[in-house]
């Protein structure tokens, strides 16, 4: 699928992470959600390289859904004279927890696929066909550079303050200005590192940024548009007319 | 903190790059709450440039304000996009309103508006402590943030506030 998305181009795949999204939230909870989603994990992800990513945000996104849900609906009687029984309404409860869940995961999984299969410059470029300013496109691609940067950045300042004797401990503002010491020179580094190369950016004129203008359809892309036409249609289909 | 330094339209810019940047890097929902994120920003600008953070006691009242906003803004999005359940630690209150028999719409209104307020006030503590430890140097770089970070003196030849 790697093969295909990369002959694809960005546009049609950002059609078809919408159209599975939009797919995930016409279908109704219940058994077909649950074979969408499991269809999105066992055929779409393995495709697109994004199947651990995908598990492992399954893991913490649905069963603390279904555990919160299972212990609040099995400790609260819902209000009414016919009350179920504590195994019926956790029952309830993890049901519920369930197809919330579900319908989590197919926005997630779909987002995976998306930026799995999507190199920055493409979106940098797909950016730009869309009539967003290079100099925007260009923010985006140096935050992506960034995120790498920002963690390492963090972690040596936090083990730099801590060597000084900084405890996260106390009572709630102790903590908040705990914050100060970590934070100050973290964003002041960042902002001056973002002037700078708020400086080189226009000294090349955002061109290399937004990356050469090569997006044209193509028979795939008419293909991959048509089936993300052809998704979200199939479940107003399943929740409406069967 | 860029709402306070720079104003309403950096501080939105901010907000939708840093959704869809988080969204595709680290949280897969964050770009569905970029109204949410707007509001914020746009707010926090709002309130800058009618010069809300000179005094902590305006600005506190602000970032109350501004989690009200908050939640507002973003209650559509989570009844009807999310079920009223998502991973914050607010979904436990939704889940328990729900439980009561409320309909989702106003457990997530209630939930949200009851976390929102603290939560806002707090960020609006952290972003103006750590602009005030900024060089001034550094504060004067951007068009609010002197402006927004020192109190306005008063004149000893008039007994009206001046701005520094």
């Amino acid at each position: 699928m790697n093969g295909l998305a990369a002959r694809l181009d960005p546009r049609s795949k950002a059609a078809i992470w919408l159209s599975m999204i939009a797919t995930g939230l016409l279908l109704p909870a219940g058994p077909r959600l649950a074979i969408y989603v499991i269809c999105l994990l066992g055929f779409i992800s393995p495709l697109a390289g994004c199947l651990r990513a995908s598990i492992a945000f399954g893991l913490k996104v649905i069963l603390p859904t279904i555990a919160m849900l299972a212990l609040v609906y099995g400790l609260l009687a819902p209000p009414g004279e016919a009350q179920p029984g504590f195994a019926e309404r956790i029952v309830a409860g993890v049901l519920t927890g369930a197809f919330i869940g579900a319908r989590l995961m197919a926005i997630a999984v779909a987002t995976l696929a998306f930026v799995a299969t999507t190199r920055q410059m493409e979106f940098a470029s797909c950016l730009c066909t869309l009539g967003i300013p290079s100099w925007l496109a260009a923010v985006f691609v140096s935050s992506f550079n960034m995120h790498a940067v920002v963690i390492r950045k963090t972690r040596q300042i936090v083990d730099a303050q801590r060597a000084r004797g900084l405890k996260p401990k106390g009572i709630l503002l102790g903590r908040i200005r705990m914050y100060a010491p970590i934070l100050r020179p973290l964003l002041f580094g960042m902002i001056l590192s973002a002037i700078e190369r708020s400086a080189l950016w226009q000294t090349r004129g955002y061109i290399e940024v937004a990356g050469r203008r090569q997006l044209r359809f193509r028979r795939p892309d008419a293909w991959a548009l048509g089936f993300a036409l052809f998704l979200p249609c199939s479940a107003g289909v399943l929740r409406w007319a069967i | 903190m860029v709402g306070i330094l720079a104003g309403p339209l950096p501080a939105i810019v901010t907000a939708v790059v840093t959704v869809f940047v988080g969204g595709l890097l680290t949280n897969p929902f964050l770009p569905w709450f970029v109204c949410t994120a707007v509001a914020i920003g746009w707010f926090s600008g709002f309130c800058a440039n009618r010069g809300a953070f000179r005094r902590v006691w305006v600005w506190g009242l602000c970032g109350i304000a501004q989690g009200v906003l908050a939640a507002i803004v973003s209650a559509p999005v989570v009844v009807y996009l999310f079920g009223g359940i998502t991973q914050s630690g607010s979904s436990l209150v939704v889940a328990y309103l729900m439980a009561t028999g409320e309909t989702v719409l106003k457990s997530v209104l209630t939930a949200g508006i009851a976390c929102d307020p603290v939560d806002k006030f707090i960020t609006f503590m952290i972003a103006w402590t750590v602009i005030r430890g900024f060089p001034r140097s550094l504060r004067a770089h951007f068009p609010r943030g002197l402006a927004n970070t020192e109190r306005p003196i008063a004149s000893k030849d008039s007994p009206n506030t001046a701005t520094t």
